[in-house]
């Protein structure tokens, strides 16, 4: 089946260089197209796909177990193949010393954090803050209140450390409950977190001098997809508003690599890329081309020189991984339960920022190694559950830690595609950018700003209409 | 008009070339399985295979952990090799294990705290080099995953594939030898009890989950087993079963794709897993072998139930057939590959073949899949 899809893919991409050449207004003709395909894909127990099971035309993946974030899209075969599997190594094994681990780090594998490219439980709330065991799966972005830069530390904090140096610090978290009621008197509960950096390895910063915004790892699903969105449909939703909800949300724009452009990546969608090289660098210590030095360059634990520890093949591999992957398709989608869920999600209003159906655009995403265009993903209908939006979330969420356009308030709208799968994938059901959440109800309830409207909507639901739409969303 | 042509053109391109996809991957035109009762095979997956096999490997640890205090009380060569034996032992459930590795090895981090991969040499020197006090807890605390677990213990006790000579093992080495065995052990119970639950444990291993604040209430393998019913994360039965045919599926590709195919390719002799005891074959053929208990019904072959594979022979005995030969010529395959894996890395032949092997089980494996629907 493979094979025919490669056919498939060769004949849209001849098809679709013809039609960008000659009819260079017919775009949404060739989106009709690809929906047409969509109607021929078949799972791989051989049934015809459901339409609304497919999540990611074809990078659509028909599997719900611990893989379901972690299997290459169908058209990932031969060598293209063999490069997944070599991104994905070097994505799995651990970096040790020899190879550019530290000094000082976070993770010691993107797959420390991202267990089957997915979401790591984070360490916060197993280790109560920092963890243990060479990872800590989540990230302490600092800054000064001032505005000034931080002697010692730098953009984010390093709270492992290889043998002979010490961790930056440590993060403590810790978490105080409160009891809420919906309209219909059932009770719930939210956990407010509360941070504090110990252990300074230097200058020790008093909390009130200092802003953390703590973040979680993001699920690794459809990020090829992601890039290859089309940038005039995600501007023609920028201009929508939706005044009666407060809804209204907007691009972040940010300069990566020297261009001024639409950032899409990160809970701030503060990145234009899918942040390989910086993964490597800030996360694990590890030195590229495109960051030669330490991440504790000038400060009190430098070791000096060294020489670049992964190169920009290797790392483009990993790159090519994660825009590779497939996206789960959805499951029970003729459940009626599902269904009633999927009708209150849009009477919640969550769709209008939790949108169901996008399209990549013609241009392929370019990997980092500069020459490789991701073809496969252009010309696709897709159901992400994002527009990609910088949203403002209320103070609720707020973190004061402003990225591009995004101010402390705002954050990209969770593309929601897979997961329903999170807790199959990872063994737990934390959400939201520090995994405050501990689970879909919580999440909503948690929404705050331009989420207010949803959130109180679902608040007033009766208990079985909430637990349709939380139906649906585990059908996602 | 040009684009309405082209259009139907390029959909009756895409009807024409998909309408043959189908059903190819459905062996011997069978129907999908629906709504078929699984209880009996996830009941004996999980009892007679994931939790037996876990068990076997919690005994076998706590005995490496005594050999171990035994030979730090008493350090003779004869001990030294009970040691190294007793790592074989405690070694080789684990590899049994690696056909259900998601779940709690997992969810909490335990596959990488066991068996992290390639193991940092240099770093796991400046510590041995050091003057920390080596102690469980700082082993368990202070450092991190791939500073423990089995290839720590492998690189303390052998080298280029021989049992090490007790002059060269130092009181330090001992000291981190106890620690890590310690650790090890305690991780191999963890693993054990999420997944059969707290019940049933006796005093010592009561008080190591205590001391280690873990929670497993009824345990994961209860959940699995109840697949479809309230409180279990699969919401079908056959979501637990499709999990159990992946876990297969992901190392025969792990084992073909990934041990075998990585060091081969890149004939970097440092990338060989279990090169210090020279046991990578012997892992590789327990890896394969933990689909064979998976699939039949248990790790022990005399005391075997309800396997998966029965089902498989009812519906299409040909596929089963097919598998039961590609499982034991892949193990035949691997056995072929000259020892030490780590300097046969020339030997194209055998390795091609073994890798062939592999492909050719884990395509019977994905028919199942189709077969089952």
């Amino acid at each position: 089946m493979r094979k025919i899809i490669e056919r498939i893919l060769t004949i849209n991409r001849l098809i679709l260089g013809f039609v960008v050449i000659i009819f260079p207004a017919s775009l949404s003709f060739i989106q009709g197209c690809s929906e047409a395909k969509d109607d021929d894909i078949y799972t791989s127990t051989g049934k015809l796909a459901d339409p609304a099971e497919l999540s990611a035309g074809l990078s659509t993946v028909f599997t719900a177990s611990n893989k379901a974030f972690d299997t290459p899209a169908d058209w990932a075969t031969g060598d293209l193949y063999q490069r997944f599997l070599s991104g994905d190594k070097l994505y799995d094994d651990p970096r040790v010393t020899s190879n550019g681990l530290g000094p000082v780090y976070v993770g010691y594998a993107c797959g420390s954090c991202h267990i089957n490219a997915g979401r790591t439980l984070p360490t916060l709330f197993s280790s109560g803050g920092s963890g243990n065991y060479g990872f800590s799966s989540f990230l302490t972005f600092l800054r000064s209140k001032n505005g000034q830069e931080l002697r010692n530390y730098g953009r984010v904090l390093h709270d492992q450390a290889v043998y002979g140096y010490r961790p930056e610090g440590k993060l403590r978290a810790e978490y105080t409950e409160q009891e809420f009621q919906f309209d219909d008197g059932e009770k719930y509960a939210l956990i407010t977190p509360h941070y504090q950096v110990t252990n300074w390895y230097a200058d020790s910063i008093k909390p009130e001098d200092l802003i953390l915004s703590i973040r979680i790892p993001l699920r690794h699903v459809g990020l090829g997809l992601m890039m290859a969105l089309d940038r005039n449909e995600l501007q023609q939703l920028a201009s929508k508003s939706y005044p009666e909800y407060n809804i209204s949300g907007k691009l972040n724009w940010i300069t990566e690599r020297g261009i001024y452009q639409i950032g899409l990546s990160g809970h701030k969608a503060e990145h234009a890329d899918l942040t390989v090289e910086l993964g490597f660098s800030s996360d694990m210590g590890v030195t590229s081309d495109r960051y030669p030095d330490e991440v504790c360059k000038g400060q009190e634990q430098d070791p000096g020189q060294h020489p670049i520890e992964i190169s920009t093949k290797d790392m483009a591999d990993v790159d090519f991984y994660l825009q590779s992957l497939g996206v789960p398709a959805r499951r029970n989608v003729n459940r009626a339960d599902v269904q009633k869920g999927e009708i209150l999600f849009s009477r919640a209003k969550c769709n209008l920022c939790h949108v169901s159906t996008l399209h990549t655009g013609s241009n392929p995403p370019v990997l980092i190694d500069g020459k490789t265009k991701m073809w496969q993903l252009t010309g696709q209908t897709i159901h992400p559950y994002s527009d990609f939006l910088l949203h403002d979330m209320g103070n609720e969420l707020g973190d004061a830690y402003p990225q591009g356009k995004a101010t402390g308030n705002e954050w990209r709208t969770t593309p929601l595609w897979g997961i329903g799968l999170q807790e199959t994938v990872n063994g737990h059901t934390h959400f939201l950018h520090d995994g405050r959440a501990r689970n879909f109800t919580e999440a909503i309830m948690w929404h705050g700003g331009e989420g207010d409207a949803s959130r109180k909507i679902f608040k007033s639901m009766s208990q079985e209409e909430r637990a349709a739409l939380l139906e649906f969303l585990k059908s996602l | 008009m040009k684009q309405k042509l082209l259009c139907s053109a390029l959909l009756c391109s895409l009807i024409f070339i998909t309408a043959g996809c189908g059903k190819n991957d459905s062996p011997d035109g069978d129907s999908p399985i629906d709504d078929y009762d699984y209880t009996e095979i996830l009941a004996d997956y999980v009892d007679k295979t994931v939790i037996s096999t876990y068990a076997e490997m919690k005994d076998q640890s706590v005995l490496l952990n005594e050999a171990v205090e035994t030979f730090k009380e008493n350090p003779t060569q004869a001990n030294l090799n009970a040691c190294c034996d007793q790592w074989g032992k405690t070694r080789s459930p684990w590899e049994k294990s690696e056909a259900f590795l998601f779940g709690p090895a997992e969810y909490k981090g335990l596959d990488p705290l066991l068996d992290s991969w390639p193991l940092d040499e240099s770093q796991l020197n400046q510590v041995l080099a050091g003057n920390q006090a080596l102690t469980a807890v700082y082993v368990r605390e202070g450092l991190g995953a791939v500073l423990r677990g089995f290839h720590t213990i492998e690189y303390l006790l052998f080298k280029n594939g021989q049992y090490k000579n007790v002059a060269e093992v130092t009181p330090r080495q001992i000291d981190y030898l106890t620690a890590v065995t310690t650790v090890l052990r305690d991780d191999c119970i963890t693993l054990w009890v999420l997944w059969q639950g707290e019940s049933g444990l006796n005093a010592r291993e009561k008080e190591i989950i205590e001391e280690l604040e873990i929670t497993a209430g009824k345990g994961f393998g209860y959940e699995f087993k109840n697949a479809g019913n309230a409180g279990s994360r699969y919401a079908a039965q056959k979501d637990a079963i499709d999990q159990l045919i992946q876990g297969c599926i992901d190392i025969t590709d792990e084992v073909g794709n990934s041990k075998i195919a990585g060091p081969y390719t890149s004939k970097n002799v440092l990338t060989v897993e279990s090169q210090y005891s020279w046991n990578s074959l012997s892992d590789f053929k327990d890896n394969i072998r933990s689909i064979e208990n998976s699939l039949y019904g248990g790790s022990d072959p005399a005391k075997r139930g309800t396997g998966l594979a029965l089902l498989i022979k009812e519906k299409n005995p040909s596929l089963e057939a097919e598998i039961a030969q590609n499982i034991q010529l892949a193990i035949a395959a691997i056995g072929d590959i000259p020892e030490p894996f780590r300097n046969n890395l020339n030997a194209d032949v055998k390795i091609t073949s073994a890798m062939a092997s592999l492909t050719a089980l884990g395509k019977s494996l994905e028919k199942v899949k189709a077969l089952l629907g």
